[in-house]
């Protein structure tokens, strides 16, 4: 995997339960996924703003059927990024069979398998 | 401007396991295209190679064929990788760094796979990606298809009609893997791998090798060959994961296949033939949309109403494709290897008659990199 420093302290800020989005220090632009410069004005260096309970809308999304039953992943257009580029991340609070285009979302953090806190895209008044 | 020229083209064995060696296969078809050229490996001036399992692949294709190249190139961005090397080995041929190009693929992977039950990969998850354990590539495509469905009402039923024209064709074609003709039900009734996609959406893991020997037109003709001539080429990237792609319904093959279009001064609607890279049911609707073949949101449409079956309006992927010819990692030789046995009137019981003109599209990564060429007999 193409692991960068952009990268690290994203996953790191999710693990202690804050997560946070990359933000231009420059043109003031939130993005996805983290990286080097703004992909918006060409600014090196971004900074970060705070995630957690950004809200938006699934954007599209997979049911990957996994060993240990359907898992959901989404693509999100979150409210706070205003340079277009999405939020990837499991969906929870809704059965796999519910799940639909232009549902309203929120940023969390959920336990992975190994029991690290990673982002995830909660359903607002999902069916579980 | 010097014109240039595909000269020969080479295919390896592509029944799979075949229990050989990755630089076999590569020397195969490498050896192949240079016979069908007329050329020896002296010849070789210039040596352009992608694979996923032999290191510094240029290199030790060069020493193993016995070639010295003054021009080198290990471009590596997935499928679209040897249709990159051909737009690049036309600029380096116009700038005098080499004369004839020798362009190869290879891979063993389903070899690999029977082996050590790991298939050898280029591409990796993105990293933000990895923290949702995705079926990667798989689900970065399935998000495109469902997005398809959800803005322009793309069916389950036009996904299957994809790979069922694949079939068609495949069915008409003694080298094609897959030689049955699938239906929607049986498609629908394969595993579910990751939504919308079923097994049957997904192209096969084959081993495989393809080459071609690019020069002057002027070289060409001397060597008396059955030569199709390069009109465009064009390569572009806007991403490299899905999280980074603005919009997933419209991809980079418009910029190519408008900058290609235009240097080769006409339209879509000139061609006679397409191959564009079938990883995922949803990718022919895409790119034939995108490459603006037919109405963007309508390629779903378009192919379920059979315009690119067999005797339909635009022949397309008619080896059958990844999905039911062969596809050993990144196909997109094959794009441009049936395109040139359409041309050159050599495709026996799938023949297009009368093609003239072809369009070849490969893509790397997830709809990351584009890379279209525009070839006329």
């Amino acid at each position: 995997m193409n692991s960068n420093a952009h990268f690290r302290h994203f996953a790191e800020r999710a693990a202690a339960g804050e997560p946070v989005l990359p933000q231009c220090g420059s043109c003031q632009a939130v993005f996805m996924p983290p990286r080097a410069v703004c992909p918006e004005c060409g600014t090196p260096g971004p900074g970060w703003v705070p995630g957690a309970g950004a809200t938006g809308t699934l954007y599209s999304y997979t049911v990957v059927e996994s060993r240990e039953g359907p898992i959901i992943i989404g693509l999100a257009e979150l409210d706070m990024i205003t340079e277009g580029s999405k939020f990837y991340a499991s969906v929870l609070g809704i059965d796999a069979g519910d799940v639909a285009v232009g549902q309203r979302v929120r940023l969390d953090t959920a336990e992975n398998e190994d029991g690290v806190l990673v982002p995830v895209l909660m359903v607002e008044g999902g069916t579980k | 401007m010097t014109d240039v020229a595909l000269a020969g083209m080479g295919i390896a064995e592509t029944w799979a396991p075949g229990h050989r060696d990755t630089m076999d296969v590569m020397a195969d078809a490498a050896l192949k295209a240079l016979a069908d050229a007329g050329l020896r490996p002296g010849d070789v001036d210039g040596v352009f190679t992608a694979t996923a399992q032999v290191m510094l692949p240029t290199l030790a294709l060069s020493e193993y064929l016995g070639i010295q190249p003054r021009y080198l190139d290990s471009t590596v961005h997935g499928g679209a990788s040897n249709l990159s090397h051909i737009h690049h080995a036309i600029a380096a041929i116009r700038d005098g760094k080499c004369e004839v190009a020798l362009v190869v693929y290879g891979s063993t992977q389903r070899t690999a796979l029977k082996a050590s039950g790991s298939r050898p990969a280029v591409a990796s998850v993105p990293p933000v990606e990895s923290l949702a354990s995705p079926m990667f590539p798989i689900s970065s495509y399935a998000l495109m298809a469902q997005r398809h469905m959800a803005e322009f009402g793309t069916t389950r039923e036009q996904l299957s009609s994809v790979a069922v024209a694949a079939s068609r064709w495949g069915s008409l074609n003694p080298a094609a893997q897959r030689r049955d003709i699938l239906t929607h039900e049986e498609i629908v009734a394969s595993p579910k791998l990751s939504s919308p996609f079923h097994k049957l959406d997904c192209c096969l893991i084959t081993d495989g090798a393809g080459a071609v020997v690019v020069t002057t037109a002027e070289r060409a003709r001397k060597l008396n060959t059955k030569a199709v001539q390069i009109n465009a080429s064009a390569e572009f990237s806007g991403h490299e994961g899905v999280m980074a792609m603005k919009d997933l319904v419209r991809t980079g093959a418009s910029v190519t296949g408008r900058a290609a279009f235009e240097m080769a001064g006409i339209g879509p609607g000139d061609i006679d033939v397409a191959q564009v890279y079938d990883a995922f049911t949803i990718n022919t609707i895409l790119l034939l949309e995108d490459l603006g073949f037919c109405p963007k949101g309508e390629g779903g449409k378009f192919i379920a109403e059979g315009n690119i079956d067999p005797g339909g309006s635009l022949p397309t992927n008619t080896s059958g494709g990844g999905l039911s010819f062969s596809h050993p990692g990144m196909f997109g030789i094959y794009t441009v290897l049936e395109a040139m046995a359409q041309l050159r009137g050599e495709a026996g019981g799938r023949q297009v008659a009368n093609a003239r003109r072809a369009v070849a599209h490969g893509i790397g990564g997830t709809m990351s990199a584009h890379c279209t060429l525009v070839l006329s007999n």
